[in-house]
């Protein structure tokens, strides 16, 4: 009898409780919020020429440059949507001291968001990676690959783009280095790859270099140093 | 005997009838109180009459202050906010919106987006007292709950999401809402705040992500002290 008048007085005060917390008035208002997040995407576009210093000359066209695109990647925010290659392999055959091969390559930002080159790492298995030219900024667009065990120079290699003539009042214009290049959405650039091979490279081997190309988001380029902040076109 | 009770009943009738009678005949008069109650309205709405607005921001990495607009002036993110669900108090017929939209397009990294006026209008006449701020965020992309951490309560703090596959959650886009919780608007007036979304490294490119904010305010008198 005491348990059931116990379980009564229970109820009771628990629905007395849930009553008063129903009967506050309450109202409210909502943020609703959407994100769409940018893409970031840069990469060789096309290759617009691929030749060498033996092609004009019949019967002594010995070497063979060959340049390809690989690595595809399509960009979902282009319209129609745009494909991008991350990586330019080009191969030379037959090479010869004094000859030398250039690949002409456009580099698009196929993203939404303004791509700052940072950085550029050339490499080559069993070779060493010296600078050895820069643009009027003091930037790297060339660079001698060396034969790491031996010391003795292999190949030259020259990356760079060339300064628009509006932007000039002489008609040469200067290389200027990928480095520091800001790269808006949807724009693409030419660039220059140019390599020749030295007296000292030596016959019958392979050589083997990769240049890395690092591109960021514009706004955190200065993470890489006073080269790329602010960047050089902005800067009053 | 029969015949006894029956002659009986027609006089207990009777003698209840002629009780009654001097009951009634007794002098009377009463007094009423006719009561009508109306309730006020507890009715919080966004502001009718300011528009809302939203603000970029970049990180000055010269001084670490952070900036009106986008880096190097660029013009790369955007945000948009409108109001929607207008609604019209019935006590007091002031108006104001339910809910705000706020849309973020081509957000990236370090990318600062702020609402600031968020500006909730008290338009019923009963004070309301801000209890509650419900925050939850989506991944639309990966159809996933986005995590939510509080480093203040209710105040700052980020949305999570395990990008890189590791089981740990990762901040993706910090949160901070300005006071809210326990401010009292009384009918009539207004409480401006805003909302800054700052979007981190680990904010996953192409991604849709969405949240919602709800704000829940009751009356003030059942709130405590």
């Amino acid at each position: 009898m005491e348990k059931a008048l116990g379980m009564f007085m229970v109820l009771i005060i628990a629905l007395a409780m849930t009553g008063v917390a129903v009967s506050h008035w309450s109202d409210n208002v909502q943020v609703q919020g959407t994100v769409h997040m940018g893409d970031f995407i840069v990469g060789w576009l096309d290759i617009k020429d691929c030749s060498d210093s033996d092609d004009p000359f019949p019967g002594k066209d010995l070497a063979e440059v060959k340049c390809r695109l690989e690595d595809p990647e399509t960009s979902v925010h282009h319209e129609p949507p745009v494909t991008i290659y991350h990586t330019l392999v080009v191969e030379v055959e037959n090479a010869y001291p004094h000859y030398w091969a250039q690949c002409v390559v456009d580099i698009k930002n196929a993203g939404t968001i303004p791509a700052h080159i940072v950085e550029i790492t050339v490499a080559g298995t069993g070779l060493v990676a010296v600078e050895n030219k820069w643009d009027g900024n003091g930037r790297p667009i060339g660079w001698r690959l060396d034969n790491a065990r031996s010391g003795k120079e292999v190949l030259n290699i020259e990356l760079y783009k060339f300064l628009p003539l509006a932007d000039l009042s002489v008609s040469v214009r200067p290389k200027m280095s990928l480095i520091c290049n800001q790269i808006d959405p949807c724009q693409d650039e030419v660039v220059y790859l140019w390599l020749d091979i030295k007296q000292t490279a030596e016959e019958c081997h392979t050589y083997e270099f990769t240049i890395d190309i690092l591109a960021v988001q514009w706004n955190m380029a200065w993470e890489w140093g006073i080269d790329h902040y602010p960047p050089p076109p902005m800067r009053d | 005997m029969q015949d006894k009770k029956i002659l009986l009943m027609p006089l207990m009738i009777m003698l209840a009838l002629s009780i009654s009678g001097v009951a009634f005949s007794t002098w009377s008069d009463n007094v009423k109180i006719r009561g009508t109650v109306e309730m006020g309205t507890l009715t919080i709405a966004i502001d009718y009459d300011e528009t809302p607005l939203c603000q970029e921001f970049y990180r000055d990495p010269d001084n670490g202050q952070l900036m009106p607009g986008e880096y190097c002036g660029k013009n790369v993110g955007s945000c948009n906010i409108s109001r929607e669900d207008l609604i019209t108090d019935p006590h007091t017929g002031k108006m104001g919106y339910k809910k705000v939209v706020w849309t973020i397009n081509n957000a990236y990294p370090s990318y600062y987006c702020s609402y600031i006026n968020f500006k909730i209008r008290n338009i019923g006449n009963v004070a309301a007292h801000i209890v509650e701020v419900i925050v939850t965020g989506y991944d639309n992309t990966d159809k996933e709950e986005l995590g939510l951490r509080w480093d203040v309560p209710y105040r700052e703090g980020a949305f999570t999401n395990d990008v890189d596959g590791d089981r740990e959650n990762e901040d993706i886009i910090n949160i901070e809402i300005g006071k809210l919780i326990c401010e009292q608007i009384d009918p009539c007036t207004w409480y401006k705040t805003e909302i800054d979304l700052h979007f981190k490294q680990e904010a996953e490119e192409c991604h849709t992500y969405t949240f919602e904010i709800v704000v829940i305010a009751i009356e003030w008198i059942s709130a405590g002290p």
